[in-house]
């Protein structure tokens, strides 16, 4: 059993990574915000080319699977074990269904010849703002990625404490943490989505 | 932690049910060519319902907002910074 000054601390470390997490993607937002005012053209033809379905459709996808793991923790503070380990494996697989979607939306635009380095083509506006746009484009929606992919490894670890009982709803704080962590992926995300899908001038 | 209020599981439900009406509308205000300001006021709304009931930073203790509330402001500082600089080019 976890003790509450121990609950704490974690808790504390946790909100500490997802802090310093906020300061390196915000810069990467300043990035993104200040290319746009320079080349605000490039960057409405990017988000045109971007495939806005498959945007909006990983949102969805992704406010789900944050309310999924919201529902396993509140199943667990009250000893639901089935409910909690249905709501992990829902999680995971709203991940799996995300980066399913985002390598095909990248799979899409490499055969376009929308590539990274020096070979990008992203018809009339072509040039060094299209060029920066995809460069972010694929940086931080990768960054992302790697975020998702982290979350769905801490989940299956979760899930499988679950399934051996020896996360319970006495002591259910590594799933708190984990379900932290997969809410900040997601807001993440509530702000890559208008930048690279939905704002058009 | 336990021994704060958390959010209910109506609280959670109805968290959801907002933020998938936001995301819908902020859709659908982009197809209708809003520009880009209203896409990210819905975003900043969408995560500060997250943060407050699915983050239970509304039941969390001091210590953790804190850490919330010292993260927003250095990240607004840069902001500010950035529209300063983007301004006065």
């Amino acid at each position: 059993m976890t003790s509450l000054a121990q609950v704490r601390r974690f808790r504390v470390a946790v909100w500490t990574v997802i802090a310093s997490e906020a300061l390196l993607f915000s810069g990467l937002f300043g990035l993104y915000w200040s290319y746009r005012d320079e080349y605000p053209r490039a960057f409405d033809a990017g988000v045109r080319i971007d495939i806005a379905w498959m945007g909006g459709v990983n949102t969805f996808v992704l406010l789900t699977s944050s309310f999924a793991i919201a529902w396993a923790v509140h199943a667990m503070r009250h000893a639901r074990t089935r409910v909690v380990a249905r709501c992990l494996v829902a999680v995971l697989l709203l991940g799996g269904v995300f980066l399913a979607l985002k390598i095909a939306e990248w799979t899409v635009h490499i055969s376009e010849g929308v590539v990274p380095g020096g070979a990008y083509y992203t018809g009339p506006w072509n040039g060094r703002g299209s060029s920066l746009f995809f460069t972010l484009y694929y940086f931080m929606t990768g960054l992302h990625a790697l975020h998702v992919i982290a979350g769905m490894v801490l989940i299956a670890w979760v899930a499988l404490r679950v399934r051996a009982r020896t996360l319970t709803g006495d002591d259910p704080h590594a799933l708190e943490l984990v379900a932290l962590y997969w809410h900040f992926v997601d807001a993440i995300w509530v702000f890559l989505w208008p930048m690279f899908y939905l704002m058009r001038a | 932690m336990t021994t704060h209020s958390l959010p209910t599981g109506r609280a959670i439900v109805l968290t959801y049910v907002l933020v998938v009406v936001l995301a819908a509308a902020s859709w659908i205000a982009a197809s209708l060519g809003t520009g880009t300001g209203l896409a990210l006021a819905i975003a900043a709304v969408k995560t500060i319902a997250i943060a407050l009931v699915f983050m239970e930073l509304i039941a969390s203790p001091a210590s953790d907002r804190v850490i919330a509330v010292i993260a927003v402001l250095f990240v607004a500082l840069m902001c500010a910074g950035l529209l300063g600089d983007v301004a006065f080019r």
